[in-house]
């Protein structure tokens, strides 16, 4: 799988009309030496299957090529550390407060369906969950930093270096992300509360006097997690997408942002790069969460007689 | 739609009832009823449940959920569908343990293990860590009844434990209910559509048509002497053994309760039916002592 | 199909709103004649006015009319993209369903590698190798969507090629090509339909992000997502040029949204809440 996605990353880059360099680097810039460069960097000029082979292996000893932006010849695999850890706090900050505060939510909608709680919630997460990513943001920005100046707009400064200053300027971007995420994440764990609530088990629980908590959270929400362990799996590429959008607006400078740079500036190997690592990043995080399924369900791992 | 109508009935200590009837005749409400675990549609209009004394409808639930578990008992149809599916079968025993008595799940799990010992599971310890799917459906049911029996409940409400089983297994059950209750003086309520398995498991027998009481007495004399034209076709339909030539059934099919049958409610169905079973409702009346009808045929003594 | 709308409160409330929404964009413009092009450089950003519903843009457009242009554009793209997700997606869902075996396998590989991409990364990456424009914005994100209909599609075509009614038709004697238009094409309609409601609201969505990242339809024919991206930096002191286009675009998917949330509910009862 991963093998098929690195491989469509790198073919794509011969759909490019025309030549894929001169593509590149645009009439103004055309240097023979960094031409050659980009050439043989790319594996134009040898059967496809060596030339990716070739790529591969570069890439996984960490060298995914250099950067075509002329001003700064930086490494690819540079820029990419050099902004991972942005991208990693803002990716788990906003998918912890999307899980806790969406199940939460999920679970009082559950006990009290068909009330107005239900519905507000309903209502609530189904436009958030409707609005653009960038417009999320936007809103926030509008209320939190503009309107009440709480927190700032934008920009990025290290946890390490300062991080409560880190930290204040990472909420707003996360909870546009997080408001997004929730949607999805309440209204499947509503559905599925409230359809473990009415298995027959549950009746058992009451016969035997257990508190309706113990009821609640050690019998109902433990069957009713398991799908929504898999959807949070699915959820993890709204959040790369949403990754890319937020960056842009709250200018940090992430992977995301990155790679939308590489798009304008038509560098392309940044581009490749950029969208290997989020790809890669998705497929093994939906990995993760398949294990992780598989664990929490006793059916699946010990096998259903 | 009224499920269960005017139905009324005692158990004594280490007294055996049976609640038979066919599906949908309400048996099955009364047994949820009674400790109100009763599903919402379905609600509770009127009515007592007394037990030891107290009103179990009317009590608070924080009282109700100590009565729940500790003093009465439940054993469902169906054992898988009853145990939670994520859980180990001995764990779920022990929390019962846990939340009534107070152990620590230690202590809990090894009282665990004697009660599946006891409700004769064949390596108890072993069972106790295995998950509900992966056990056969008489292995489940034990569970089910180690559940309801450990804390020593005064009574047991029982709905149709067998008849998700095989056959064989349905008679391995019983026995170990039999047991059980005699070494704890367990009173029993059963709630099945099989008179047979009413007779011999239970001393006194309610028998319920279209959600009211017919028929009510001792097992003995219900067998012996039925007096509700519905228990005699039930008693015929048993099969038998020795017995050569059609089983016997009762014609028609039970009653649409949102749009009972004008009169007694059998009548559409009863072979000595009268005009007046057309109009009138018949009321419960002693035949004999202790045996209660509610039919035309038999006005009182 | 009707009475469906009117019983679910759900189904009728995203049927309002989307149409509300459609009937807007198209008839709108016949209705506020003001010309989205004119410029007017001695007005640039004014605040919402009698003459300016809702204030000008940086070259002393009108927004309203700007963001009735733009509705239309984000619709357009949108649509076809859907449509290019359906054209490619049933087609291979239902040979993929019905002819199981290898090509099934091969089928489902290749989707499985298209839904190994997060969608919006794909998206973009397809533009980055077609280059920006409407038709390359359609193809990116319709590309996305194929994988959802050729999935639900194969399910529907496996679940309904077991059932007795199809064994019989086959052994009767009934091409194949008959069987699936006249028995299983039908069946297939209903999920389809719930379907192209929720890949709307997506694309619609995509559509948006692409824009507001420059890489939509380029100006100055902008969807509503474009409209935003220009407005973004004049967020302090007019913020509502950034605003409007972001309502509507938020209108627009959550119509769909209802809908398909409430066409679900009537029609698998078993996700009812």
């Amino acid at each position: 799988m991963l093998l098929a996605v690195s491989f469509l990353v790198y073919g794509s880059i011969l759909l490019l009309p025309g030549d894929p360099v001169t593509a590149i680097l645009g009439a103004e810039g055309y240097d023979p030496v960094i031409a050659a460069q980009l050439r043989q960097q790319l594996g134009l000029g040898e059967p496809l299957p060596v030339a990716f082979g070739k790529w591969l292996e570069r890439a996984l000893m960490g060298d995914l090529g250099t950067s075509v932006v002329l001003s700064t010849r930086t490494s690819v695999s540079t820029l990419l550390l050099q902004r991972l850890a942005v991208t990693f706090e803002l990716s788990v900050l906003a998918m912890t407060m999307a899980l806790t505060i969406g199940i939460l939510l999920g679970i009082v909608a559950a006990l009290k369906r068909n009330t107005k709680v239900d519905v507000c919630v309903s209502m609530f997460s189904l436009t958030t969950y409707s609005m653009p990513a960038f417009f999320r943001g936007i809103l926030l920005i509008l209320f939190f930093s503009i309107f009440i100046n709480i927190f700032p707009s934008g920009g990025y400064v290290g946890f390490l270096v300062d991080p409560l200053r880190n930290l204040k300027l990472m909420v707003l971007p996360s909870l546009s992300l997080t408001l997004g995420l929730m949607g999805v994440i309440t209204r499947f764990t509503r559905s599925s509360m409230v359809e473990a609530l009415q298995k027959e088990f549950i009746t058992t629980a009451t016969a035997k006097g257990l508190p309706e908590r113990t009821i609640i959270f050690k019998h109902a929400l433990r069957n009713a997690l398991i799908p929504v362990v898999t959807i949070s799996g699915l959820e993890f590429g709204a959040l790369m997408g949403g990754v890319v959008i937020t960056e842009t607006v709250f200018g940090l400078p992430g992977i995301g942002s990155l790679l939308v740079q590489g798009i304008l500036e038509r560098d392309y190997p940044v581009v490749q790069g950029a969208t290997l690592f989020v790809t890669v990043a998705f497929v093994l995080a939906n990995t993760a969460v398949d294990l992780l399924y598989t664990l929490i369900d006793p059916r699946v791992k010990l096998g259903e007689r | 739609m009224k499920a269960v109508e005017g139905l009324s009935f005692d158990v004594d200590k280490d007294d055996s009832l049976a609640i038979v009837g066919e599906s949908g005749c309400g048996k099955t409400t009364v047994a949820l009823s009674i400790l109100r675990i009763l599903r919402p549609p379905g609600r509770i209009i009127s009515g007592q449940a007394l037990f030891e004394g107290t009103d179990l409808l009317t009590m608070p639930p924080s009282e109700l959920r100590r009565i729940r578990g500790e003093k009465i008992g439940m054993i469902f149809q169906q054992p898988q569908a009853y145990l939670n599916p994520v859980l180990k079968s001995g764990p779920q025993i022990a929390e019962v343990l846990e939340i009534h008595r107070g152990h620590n799940h230690h202590k809990a799990m090894e009282e665990t293990v004697s009660l599946l010992r006891e409700v004769g599971i064949p390596s108890p310890e072993e069972t106790a860590r295995r998950y509900p799917f992966e056990l056969s459906g008489g292995m489940a049911q034990r569970v089910i009844i180690a559940m309801a029996l450990a804390c020593s409940p005064s009574l047991i409400i029982a709905d149709e434990p067998t008849s998700a089983l095989d056959v064989t297994v349905q008679a391995q059950i019983l026995e170990t209910i039999r047991k059980l209750r005699e070494r704890y003086q367990t009173s029993l309520v059963l709630i099945t559509h099989d008179l047979s398995l009413a007779a011999a498991a239970c001393a006194k027998i309610i028998v319920m048509y279209a959600g009211r009481l017919v028929e009510a007495g001792d097992t003995d004399a219900i067998f012996k002497n039925p007096k509700h034209p519905y228990t005699q076709l039930l008693i015929a339909s048993i099969p038998r053994i020795h017995s050569t030539g059609e089983l016997a059934g009762i014609a028609g099919s039970p009653p649409n309760l949102v749009n009972p049958p004008t009169g007694c409610r059998f009548h559409p169905r009863c072979p000595h039916v009268m005009d007046i079973c057309k109009s009138v409702d018949p009321e419960l009346t002693a035949a004999e002592a202790g045996h209660i009808v509610a039919c035309h045929l038999h006005k009182g003594v | 199909m009707l009475h469906l709308l009117r019983h679910n409160r759900s189904t009728l409330v995203g049927a309002v709103l989307f149409g509300f929404f459609v009937i807007v964009i198209t008839l709108g413009r016949a209705v506020y004649q003001v010309n989205p092009f004119a410029v007017n450089t001695s007005n640039k950003l004014a605040p919402p006015s009698i003459t300016a519903l809702f204030g000008t843009d940086l070259l002393g457009r009108d927004l309203v009319a700007r963001a009735l242009l733009g509705g239309a554009i984000s619709l357009y793209v949108s649509v076809l993209s859907v449509a290019f997700s359906m054209a490619l997606g049933v087609p291979l869902g239902l040979v993929a369903g019905y002819t199981k075996g290898l090509v099934d396998e091969l089928i489902m590989r290749v989707m499985d590698i298209i839904l190994a991409f997060p969608a919006l990364v794909l998206a973009l990456l397809i533009v980055a190798v077609l280059g920006i424009g409407i038709n390359n914005a359609i193809i990116a994100i319709g590309f996305t969507g194929i994988p959802v209909f050729a999935r639900i599609v194969r399910g529907v075509v496996l679940r309904i090629s077991e059932l007795e009614y199809v064994e019989a038709a086959r052994a009767l004697g009934f091409g194949n090509l008959r069987i699936m238009v006249r028995h299983v094409l039908p069946n297939v309609r209903s999920v389809i339909i719930v379907q192209v409601t929720l890949s709307l609201a997506a694309a619609i969505l995509t559509e948006a992000a692409l824009s507001f990242l420059g890489l939509g339809a380029p100006a100055p024919l902008q969807s509503l997502g474009g409209i935003v991206q220009e407005g973004f930096p004049y967020l302090q002191n007019a913020w509502w040029y950034a605003v409007l286009p972001g309502i509507l675009v938020t209108v627009a998917v959550l119509g769909p949204n209802f809908l398909g949330d409430g066409l679900r509910d009537l029609l698998d009862p078993r996700l009812r809440g």
